[in-house]
């Protein structure tokens, strides 16, 4: 080996580096991100340990009294947050109305968007109910509204894409499979699991779209596509660049997940909840996924939250179906099967900030305010798709009740 | 017997109690070198920058299994290492990329053609091929030190070097050029 040759193959190795140059931050994020999931780990693992030395010493001690030993470690295993949310709703407020007016065009804040059981026109509200009115332009008549950014600045009826002023932006791409389309967290993209062609067998593709771009597809083949399965988005982030996709099957149970990264459509992970299923959501950011899993008794399920990376348990809540987070990820929307009740809860803590007892055709669906921590719970189904309660729910508990058969886009 | 603070030994163990800053001390200089070792086996720099990661998650939890006396540099580069040869595992059947368009700015203008082949003959390379040479030529890691990376016994990671460059086929463009 000579030097020349040395110096031509540290030379090559140096121009592939060159196109792939470290990210400055890579240290400080890799052992901060080290020793942050280590904590997460050990907070885990510490009530366990504990409960293990508890229970090692009840045995030793008092060897006579089994059962007591075990009543002891029981008490103690279970860590923060596995209380079931309380059977007691919390008072429901009054109705509030909203104005006929048009929404004000200089309102740049989040809105949810809207519209009321028999009406066609769609409607705004901001998150903290202050400003609320009907939108200055509006689709075609019939064209209902099915999706919304999540900051409301836009939204999709009859596959066209439309701004909160009613301008048209764009025909989607794949006009008419819009319904399982997920805006982006940033509102640049709309995020889609497709099959390559709609027959059974096919691969699936996770895509993107730029409305009046040719989409883009991030993967391809990482499923084959069941005509009687629907491939939900659940998280869809350029920031966090992570997606995160489910296969629900013929209920509404995930039977796979994956989490992807967005930009190059490699597969961080899979998870395969067998024939079971569990029912999954994801934060926006597709950081953290909450999974639901039945307990024996079918009715009731006891809720893992993860991180979605690499599955590193978090917390738990027993009696509880998650259904969404907030936008901060620390407040989860769900149900209990026991109380049917609905419940706003810090799942760190397990405690129940919000609950409202369940109405006909039960839980509705959620989305989060996604620059303050309010969400908006729907409750009940009366006659198809108008829903019968939706609650706009503040981190402190306090909530606002919209009018009867408010019906916006909300994430089942 | 104690270890002297500010010495390897003595941050490994600092690091093993907990200590933040002395794992940063420890870890922070190597994850240049362990990410261009992870962009060189995989290809990818955000799987790169994953790996890297993974690396050193893995580092601070199975750290009570390092000895106080053993060199941080090949324990911390063998768990990438290892990291990036089972995400090639899984690769093949998780995903099909879209391919990327090579620009004609990864080959500046100046390149000759014997510097072009051996680039395409460095790709062919398997992935612990191109990190046994870039251990060994780039980074100027001794060979009984990328044996330890490799997991491979220091025999056999001279002969890897070895037929490594036999592959590259270096004597025949030594002539060309």
């Amino acid at each position: 080996m000579t030097n020349r040759q040395r110096d031509r193959i540290t030379a090559a190795f140096e121009q592939e580096l060159a196109r792939s140059p470290m990210p400055p931050a890579l240290r400080a994020e890799s052992v901060r991100a080290a020793v942050h999931q280590r904590r997460d780990l050990e907070s885990q693992r510490q009530p366990w340990a504990l409960a293990l030395v508890a229970g090692l010493l009840a045995v030793a001690v008092v060897a006579t009294l089994v059962f007591g030993a075990r009543e002891s470690i029981h008490k103690a295993g279970p860590a923060p947050g596995t209380s079931p949310p309380s059977a007691t709703p919390t008072p429901s407020p009054s109705r509030i109305s909203v104005s006929d007016s048009q929404f004000p065009a200089t309102y740049s804040g989040p809105v949810l968007l809207f519209q009321i059981g028999g009406e066609s026109q769609l409607r705004a509200i901001s998150w903290d109910a202050s400003t609320s009115g009907v939108l200055g332009g509006q689709p075609p008549a019939g064209a209902g509204m099915s999706a919304q950014s999540p900051d409301g600045s836009r939204y999709i009826a009859g596959g066209i894409v439309y701004d909160r002023q009613g301008r048209r932006l764009a025909t989607l791409p794949c006009a008419g499979k819009d319904n399982s389309a997920t805006f982006s967290a940033d509102v640049q993209l709309l995020c889609k699991a497709e099959p390559k062609t709609r027959v059974t067998g096919s691969v699936m593709r996770l895509e993107t779209d730029v409305p009046g771009q040719a989409p883009r597809i991030v993967a391809s083949g990482f499923a084959i596509y069941g005509d009687n399965s629907t491939y939900p988005v659940l998280a869809c982030d350029v920031a966090t660049d992570r997606a995160i996709v489910a296969v629900l099957g013929q209920g509404v149970s995930a039977g796979r997940l994956w989490v992807f990264r967005l930009s190059t459509g490699a597969i961080i992970r899979t998870v395969d909840y067998g024939p079971e299923g569990a029912w999954v959501t994801a934060t926006a950011d597709g950081s953290i996924i909450a999974e639901s899993v039945p307990t024996g008794n079918s009715h009731v399920s006891t809720t893992t939250i993860r991180r979605a990376d690499n599955g590193v348990k978090l917390g738990t809540l027993s009696d509880f179906i998650a259904h969404g987070f907030s936008s901060n990820n620390s407040l989860l929307v769900g149900q209990t099967a026991q109380t049917t009740l609905a419940a706003l809860v810090d799942w760190r803590s397990g405690k129940q900030l919000w609950s409202s007892a369940g109405l006909p055709g039960g839980y509705g669906g959620v989305r989060a305010d996604p620059t303050g921590n309010r969400v908006a719970i729907g409750l009940g189904f009366v006659g198809g798709s108008d829903q019968a309660d939706v609650y706009i729910v503040a981190p402190d508990g306090s909530a606002v009740l919209m009018p009867a058969h408010t019906w916006p886009v909300l994430q089942y | 017997m104690g270890t002297v603070p500010g010495t390897e030994a003595g941050l490994i163990e600092s690091a093993r109690a907990g200590d933040e800053a002395a794992f940063d001390a420890l870890v922070g200089p190597l994850i240049e070198p362990a990410y261009k070792l992870a962009v060189v086996m995989l290809r990818d720099s955000q799987e790169a920058q994953d790996a890297v990661q993974e690396t050193c998650f893995k580092a601070w939890t199975k750290l009570p299994q390092l000895r106080p006396d053993s060199p941080m540099r090949p324990w911390f580069l063998a768990i990438l290492a290892n990291h990036c040869r089972t995400v090639r595992r899984t690769r093949w059947w998780s995903v099909v990329k879209v391919p990327s368009i090579r620009g004609r700015e990864d080959f500046p203008g100046g390149a000759i053609d014997s510097d072009l082949d051996l680039n395409r003959a460095l790709g062919k390379l398997s992935a612990t091929d191109r990190a046994a040479l870039f251990l060994f030529f780039s980074l100027d890691v001794p060979l009984v030190e990328v044996a330890r990376i490799l997991k491979i016994s220091p025999q056999a990671a001279k002969s890897r070097v070895h037929r490594a460059v036999v592959k590259l086929r270096l004597n025949m463009v030594e002539v060309a050029g």
